[in-house]
């Protein structure tokens, strides 16, 4: 089955910006994780 | 917004089931990146898992069954208690929840697939080689961890050689899951189809939205805390070694402010599928969807700050104990407000007793009784008597088997017929139910009495006086594993054996966007976005008037 062009340029519009969400959401996780290590490390 | 009608959806993707699906072994499961297919891989490892921790279960329940040493050496029976945690919680129902998650969210948004779905190839395929690491080290010569599966030093830095397997397994298992839930979100807050406005989402979609971000705030902090486990016990440092100025307590506070919301991430998605299932059988739409949202926002926030309840006796000020008390009490009134919408859903509606629904009720019964145990344990002052025993084990067991555990196994029959397209055996789904159902009181609720006489956890020997408990618990134990037998054969004969085809809608009273396509699905299930309208929302409000 073809998509109709509006609803492809729509889906790829989509997928743009399901991976910035991913990038910020990723980023999110390695400032907790490297802020987490760190608080560690300079407690000692 | 494409104007084709729930019918025109339901053609398309008739025509498109040949459509795409690789044809080779290899490309087809280890190379996938299609949602249905990884969520299928989550669901076969999960049940794996779930019958290797069945098995150490049963294990430690033999052992139980009288006091003195039976069977294992306590070392072993340690490994067992601590081995069959981990892999229930990181093997069984957490990937059971992220294959939900796979199969339904895009079919109930109205989405092709998920968002990124070579990453959801890669963060599904980490998940067997981490478990092999993990399971291997029982093998090893200083043998698996046995110092539970909280992991709290100094007890878990004595362990051996192999507890470098045991932090490396959960940091692959800790990054499978940051990956997933970073594509649940992004697909949910990206991918739903034009109208699917976020209060027009099924239950379940909300409650995956908030887990995820509950797993994306709190597997860090668990990656933190064992990767300084490891520099301890291998490189030298001291984060929680008291004789080098460390403080092991510091862990148990880390540990837990991850350990707590990770309960409610095994147990939001399980609020989201009873919240599917008893609409359909009642014949109703979900009283106070409004409010189950808002309910489950609260619940994971609750759940950052009541963390130190889990380590009440380790000391702590008056003012702390009282502020993680009447925190962990606060809990209770969110997840009143959930069971009394679920009741209040039932009230009063056509309802009828299919294999899906007597799980949902189960839940909300028996998941009830576990919440209320939990507001006992909640108290300071008596967490004092029971901390450690066998309450707290019967307490967290009635949370998770006839909590998460049942509304997988709701969830199962209630999607079965939609992903395979052959209805189930409703007579051996029954069966199981009520061996389930009776046989997990027989295991779990003597246990109460157990650990209010004293009876501490995570012992192989025990005094004679809790000798008659134990036994009722291990029968119960031992018909719950052999229950869970039926569900396999049920699944495999629907797979395989069913004669009986499936509808679309397969539930009379069912609503939502999945039941609009065939049975089984379209390989990709909405290559054009579909209606959004009355017949096709699950619970919005604004349609139920």
């Amino acid at each position: 089955m073809n998509m109709p062009s509006s609803d492809s340029k729509e889906l790829q519009r989509q997928r743009t910006r399901a991976v910035r969400t991913a990038w910020a959401l990723a980023g999110l996780a390695v400032v907790i994780f490297v802020v987490f290590i760190l608080s560690g490390v300079m407690s000692q | 917004m494409s104007s084709k009608t729930s019918h025109d959806h339901a053609v398309d993707a008739h025509d498109d089931h040949h459509d795409h699906k690789p044809s080779g072994f290899l490309d087809r499961w280890l190379f996938t990146t299609n949602h249905k297919d990884i969520g299928t891989l989550y669901l076969i490892f999960s049940l794996t898992m779930f019958l290797v921790g069945g098995a150490m279960a049963m294990i430690i329940r033999a052992e139980l069954f009288m006091p003195g040493l039976q069977l294992v050496e306590p070392d072993f029976f340690n490994q067992m208690t601590t081995m069959h945690a981990l892999t229930m919680i990181f093997g069984a129902v957490m990937p059971a929840w992220v294959g939900f998650a796979n199969w339904m969210i895009p079919m109930m948004i109205g989405a092709p697939d998920m968002a990124l779905p070579r990453m959801n190839n890669w963060s599904f395929w980490i998940m067997p080689f981490a478990f092999l690491m993990l399971l291997s080290t029982l093998f090893m010569e200083s043998g698996g961890p046995a110092g539970g599966w909280t992991l709290y030093p100094p007890l878990s830095l004595q362990g051996g050689q192999s507890f470098a397997f045991v932090v490396f397994a959960v940091h692959m298992m800790g990054i499978s899951s940051i990956m997933g839930s970073i594509n649940v979100v992004a697909t949910i807050l990206n991918m739903r189809a034009p109208g699917m406005t976020l209060l027009r989402m099924p239950m379940f979609v909300w409650t995956w939205l908030i887990t995820a971000f509950l797993l994306i705030a709190v597997m860090p902090v668990l990656a933190g805390a064992v990767t300084m486990l490891l520099t301890d016990h291998f490189f030298g440092t001291s984060f929680f070694n008291a004789a080098g100025g460390g403080d092991p307590i510091m862990f148990q506070h880390i540990f837990w402010f991850f350990g707590h919301p990770e309960v409610y991430i095994m147990v939001l998605p399980a609020f989201g599928v009873v919240s599917e299932i008893i609409p359909t059988f009642s014949r109703k739409p979900l009283f106070g969807y409004a409010a189950m949202v808002y309910a489950t926002a609260s619940i994971a926030f609750l759940s950052f700050i009541v963390w130190a309840h889990h380590m009440f006796t380790v000391g702590m000020p008056l003012t702390g104990e009282l502020f993680f008390m009447y925190s962990t009490m606060l809990i209770a009134v969110p997840t009143g407000v959930k069971v009394f919408n679920w009741v209040s859903t039932m009230w009063r509606g056509a309802m009828t007793f299919e294999t899906p629904m007597l799980f949902s009720i189960a839940f909300v019964v028996l998941f009830t009784i576990g919440g209320l145990s939990g507001l006992m344990l909640a108290i300071a002052s008596v967490d004092l008597q029971y901390h450690d025993t066998y309450f707290v084990v019967a307490h967290f067991h009635y949370v998770l088997v006839p909590g998460a555990i049942f509304a997988l196994m709701a969830g199962t029959y209630y999607w079965l017929p939609k992903w395979t397209g052959h209805m189930y055996s409703e007579r051996w789904g029954k069966i199981h139910f009520w061996l389930s159902a009776i046989s997990v009181n027989v295991l779990f609720f003597p246990q109460h009495y157990l650990g209010l006489a004293g009876m501490p956890r995570r012992i192989p020997d025990y005094s004679v006086q809790f000798t008659d408990f134990n036994m009722i618990s291990s029968i119960g134990g031992f018909v719950f594993g052999a229950s869970q037998l039926i569900f396999v054969g049920v699944i495999l004969h629907c797979v395989y054996k069913s004669r009986q085809k499936a509808t679309d809608q397969v539930w009379e009273g069912a609503r939502g966007l999945e039941w609009i396509l065939s049975s089984p699905p379209p390989y990709h299930s909405f290559n054009t976005p579909p209606p959004i309208n009355s017949s096709t929302v699950a619970h919005a409000d604004e349609y139920q008037h």
